[in-house]
């Protein structure tokens, strides 16, 4: 039983030391799932906020996977909403930001994605919203993402 | 009567003189407005970074009107437009119309650029045009126009004191008619400083037509992930 108990405690320790850790100092607007992995956090009108990483394979650069990213957005008939976003964060971290428009239901919803190429890992992050409520939150929402960490 | 007949001589020969002053190109323009190619309509040139750096005066020192039309299609209009107009505000320019779809500024020329780049990446730039005007001559020979005028009223003003009657009669209708022209190129010579003084920016927006979202496959496994609704599933 305690061989047992030492098993579950090893896994659980071994899965928190892989979750990645990702680090923001969001808008005061959001506010931050603590007890949930990675980095998710909402606003009161809504507006999802949340960190992921996926394999970088094949291995691409940032403009190579902003690229790809923008292309298949757009061919599902995604609007992309100004110009691709480009900027390096506070660590030096280069990384840009695509915003597109989309109908949801009856209603025109935001979708951001933010991507970082770390090596191995594409890391990306995501917020969607309603577009009236999202269009309040983008411009600190932007300057937030200079402060991204996306972790080793 | 002989003191008539001088005076009227006299008015005349300084209309004689207004009327050459009204040609163009007389010898009263300066020098400067003349010297250097009729640049009339010629195409305004771009520096490096593809916008002329100010409209109002180039290097030689030519007075210039720049027009700039833009056709762009953005998501949603009301919100770019709050946006231009904002900008507008901030740079010391004034719309001049607004409709749904269609926007007509006012700026100083050296924020022409600062502004276009705004509407640029506002949305998808459909055309866009730019047209430089040389308004130098113009407005030199405006302003000897208006200098030649008001000699002339200012010495009208004297010839009253000696006249009778009759001839202060004829002076003052003829002083009326010169104020009246005065007050024409007065009037010519303050648009053309205007034009000068501001650049006018037309913008014509488009909307962008909202398609439905269709599945596509992509050979990158983890961009068939990026989608709104596994977004709000799995957030």
């Amino acid at each position: 039983m305690v061989r047992l108990g030492c098993i579950i405690l090893a896994v659980v320790t071994g899965l928190g030391a892989c979750a990645p850790r990702y680090e923001m100092t969001a808008p005061a607007a959001f506010k931050r799932f603590e007890q949930r992995g990675g980095y998710r956090a909402i606003t009161a009108d809504g507006v999802m906020l949340k960190a992921r990483e996926v394999k970088n394979y094949p291995e691409g650069d940032l403009p190579f996977w902003t690229d790809a990213l923008q292309r298949h957005l757009l061919a599902r008939g995604y609007v992309q909403k100004g110009k691709t976003a480009c900027f390096k964060t506070q660590k030096g971290v280069d990384g840009c930001t695509l915003v597109f428009l989309l109908p949801h239901g009856a209603e025109d919803w935001a979708f951001a994605q933010t991507v970082f190429v770390q090596g191995n890992r594409i890391v990306l992050v995501e917020s969607a919203g309603l577009f009236d409520c999202f269009a309040k939150i983008e411009a600190d929402l932007a300057t937030a993402l200079r402060s991204f960490d996306p972790g080793e | 009567m002989r003191g008539f007949g001088t005076t009227v001589a006299l008015v005349f020969a300084l209309l004689a003189r207004v009327a050459l002053a009204a040609e163009p190109a007389t010898g009263m323009v300066s020098q400067k407005a003349v010297q250097g190619p009729a640049t009339e309509h010629a195409p305004p040139t771009l520096p490096a970074h593809g916008l002329p750096r100010s409209a109002t005066q180039t290097d030689d020192g030519r007075l210039t009107a720049l027009t700039a039309t833009m056709v762009v299609k953005v998501v949603h209009v009301a919100e770019v437009r709050k946006q231009v107009l904002d900008r507008v505000k901030a740079l010391h320019g004034h719309p001049m119309l607004m409709t749904d779809a269609e926007l007509l500024l006012k700026v100083p020329p050296n924020a022409l650029p600062e502004l276009l780049e705004l509407l640029a990446g506002a949305g998808t730039v459909l055309a866009k045009s730019l047209q430089r005007t040389d308004l130098t001559d113009e407005i030199a020979q405006l302003e000897a126009r208006l200098k030649s005028k008001r000699d002339v009223l200012q010495r009208m003003r004297g010839f009253i004191d000696d006249s009778n009657v009759q001839a202060t009669l004829r002076i003052e209708r003829t002083m009326t008619q010169l104020v009246q022209e005065l007050e024409s190129v007065k009037g010519q010579f303050a648009v053309q400083r205007e034009r000068a003084r501001f650049a006018t920016v037309q913008v014509n927006f488009q909307y962008f037509q909202h398609g439905r979202i269709t599945y596509v496959n992509s050979p990158f496994a983890w961009l068939n992930d990026v989608d709104l609704d596994r977004f709000l599933r799995e957030f």
